[in-house]
């Protein structure tokens, strides 16, 4: 199996509190992780870390064998997307707009040409082609997230990450988004997701992360990891669960 | 699907109004129209009023993009101010007016007053618009005052009166004074041009613009750099004028979209159109007695931004 992106001896400390202690964590690749935990248990700073937006103290994080660090802006942008709670788009940009900032990354590069028909598809696939051309500010909160859904599927980035991108969805809009995940990771890309969502984890991820006070508790097939005591571990109460 | 009109036939329809009320401009007047009075009074004065509409709407287009906020305008953020009394303080020193000397202090005047407006609203690596606001309130009345005092101080004629600094002018617009704005204008016009396609990505919020491959601190400071440049020249020649740059984007985001590059396009254009229109009725409405520009534009600006304040606060459902 190979290794879509690694943390090797990352610590991270901010403010005097440690938010990560020292921690290797291999992510394999063409799976869905999810990464869960209380709230400071270290899931954003972890989701951070591999979308290089935090810098780690000690040791580093890798994708495909990279090391962040050596990246460029665009160079990250074109190994991992992010989708995170935001769905506010300043002034009235149409759905086309929108999804066309995925291609932001490719600019000047010779997969520059196939961004009309990258949007076309993302279009298509999250069902936007008939409502391409009207302004996203005037759309409802799931056709918002679809939007946001097929601008980073236009970004053609191996690696995916939601930071609670599933925070203020409907059971339906979280559905389609676990079924987009799913042919994402089936179609040999790789996926993370940090949600409270803990029962729907444990069917649509196939590994999990568990975090507790900046420390991994455990990384394993999600079926298994998500049982009773692991959760009383994590989060300290009794969860009822079947 | 939103109606929009394409923004190629827009800036037609634009520069067909420009030759129509340049023309006319040119034209009418309390004083004969003799070759000396067209050439030397009143074609530097039309050429004043559209670079300086251009570079005011433009720098609108770039404040409200790189801010992410519709109510930005470079006189209600404290900028404009800024370069008033960088060309103030040029003046009382001995510079000329109309020349490169005021227009440079000017510039660096509103770039002063754009680095404390932007670095007192900036938190957590973002500014934040109520706070640019009331920084720009601040900046704005502090930077009035001293050009009140200096005006008041100052023994020389070639300061001039305090309501040209505050409202706006352009009666003593000359060739000099036009082709330095001119000048500075093409300055601010190139720096956003390496930014407009950029600046549209950042309407996701920092955040996610950043993850997309946008470089987001590069991207907004160039177009901040670029409005300093766009204001300063124009303000020591002309004082402030208010709302132009914070109508006209609005208006043409209505007509043709918001994407920056044909919005900076159609609205420099526009703002062109605008402040000749609004500086002709100042002249000619009340013949021979002529009104501050900034007086007009305001009486039409404000009202707009009183509409665009409410319409904000209702969809944001307040400020705090």
């Amino acid at each position: 199996m190979s290794i879509a992106a690694q943390l090797v001896g990352v610590s991270v400390r901010t403010n005097g509190v440690q938010r990560l202690s020292p921690t290797s964590i291999e992510i394999p690749a063409g799976r869905i992780t999810a990464v869960v935990g209380r709230n400071g248990s270290g899931k954003s700073t972890l989701l951070s870390l591999l979308a290089g937006e935090l810098a780690p103290d000690t040791g580093h994080v890798e994708i495909d064998g990279l090391p962040l660090a050596g990246l460029s802006t665009r160079g990250l942008a074109q190994r991992r997307a992010l989708l995170s709670q935001e769905r506010h788009v300043s002034f009235g940009f149409t759905v086309e707009n929108v999804v066309s900032w995925g291609r932001v990354a490719w600019r000047g590069t010779p997969r520059s040409r196939d961004d009309q028909r990258v949007i076309n598809e993302a279009l298509i696939r999250h069902d936007l082609a008939h409502i391409r051309r009207r302004a996203v500010t005037s759309l409802s909160g799931g056709e918002r997230t679809r939007v946001h859904l097929a601008r980073v599927q236009a970004q053609q980035s191996a690696l995916l990450l939601l930071d609670e991108a599933d925070a203020d969805l409907d059971l339906v809009t979280r559905q389609a988004l676990d079924e987009s995940l799913r042919e994402h990771a089936n179609s040999g890309g790789t996926v993370i997701v940090v949600s409270h969502d803990v029962a729907r984890m444990r069917h649509a991820c196939d590994d999990v992360i568990l975090l507790r006070e900046g420390a991994a508790l455990l990384h394993g097939p999600a079926a298994e990891g998500l049982n009773r005591s692991a959760l009383r571990d994590a989060f300290g109460i009794d969860v009822p669960w079947d | 699907m939103t109606r929009r009109l394409p923004w190629v036939l827009t800036s037609v329809i634009m520069l067909v109004g420009l030759a129509v009320i340049s023309a006319a401009a040119l034209r009418l007047g309390a004083a004969e129209s003799t070759s000396e009075i067209v050439m030397s009074i009143r074609a530097p004065r039309v050429v004043m009023a559209l670079v300086v509409g251009m570079g005011l709407a433009v720098a609108g287009v770039l404040l409200q993009g790189s801010l992410r906020n519709p109510l930005a305008d470079p006189a209600l953020v404290g900028i404009s101010a800024g370069a008033a009394l960088g060309a103030v303080i040029a003046a009382a020193v001995g510079a000329t007016f109309g020349t490169f000397a005021t227009g440079g202090a000017a510039t660096v005047g509103a770039g002063i007053a754009m680095v404390i407006v932007v670095w007192a609203a900036t938190r957590d690596g973002r500014p934040e618009i109520v706070t640019l606001l009331l920084s720009g309130v601040a900046v704005a009345a502090f930077a009035a005052a001293v050009v009140s005092v200096i005006v008041s101080l100052s023994p020389s004629a070639g300061v001039r009166s305090l309501s040209f600094w505050t409202s706006g002018s352009l009666a003593l617009a000359t060739w000099e004074g036009a082709v330095t704005v001119a000048v500075f204008t093409v300055a601010g016009l190139a720096v956003a041009a390496t930014v407009v396609s950029s600046l549209d990505v950042l309407a996701l919020g920092d955040r996610d613009a950043a993850a997309a491959g946008i470089n987001v601190a590069g991207v907004r400071y160039r177009a901040l750099a670029a409005v300093v440049l766009l204001i300063g020249a124009g303000v020591a020649a002309v004082g402030v004028i208010a709302f132009v740059g914070l109508v006209v984007p609005h208006m043409m985001r209505i007509i043709i979209g918001p994407r920056t590059g044909p919005l900076v396009a159609v609205s420099g254009l526009a703002g062109a159109l605008l402040l000749l229109i609004a500086d002709t009725a100042a002249r000619l409405a009340f013949g021979p007695f002529e009104l501050p520009v900034g007086a007009v534009t305001a009486l039409v600006g404000a009202p707009v931004f009183f509409l665009l304040l409410w319409r904000t606060r209702v969809s944001q459902g307040g400020w705090a």
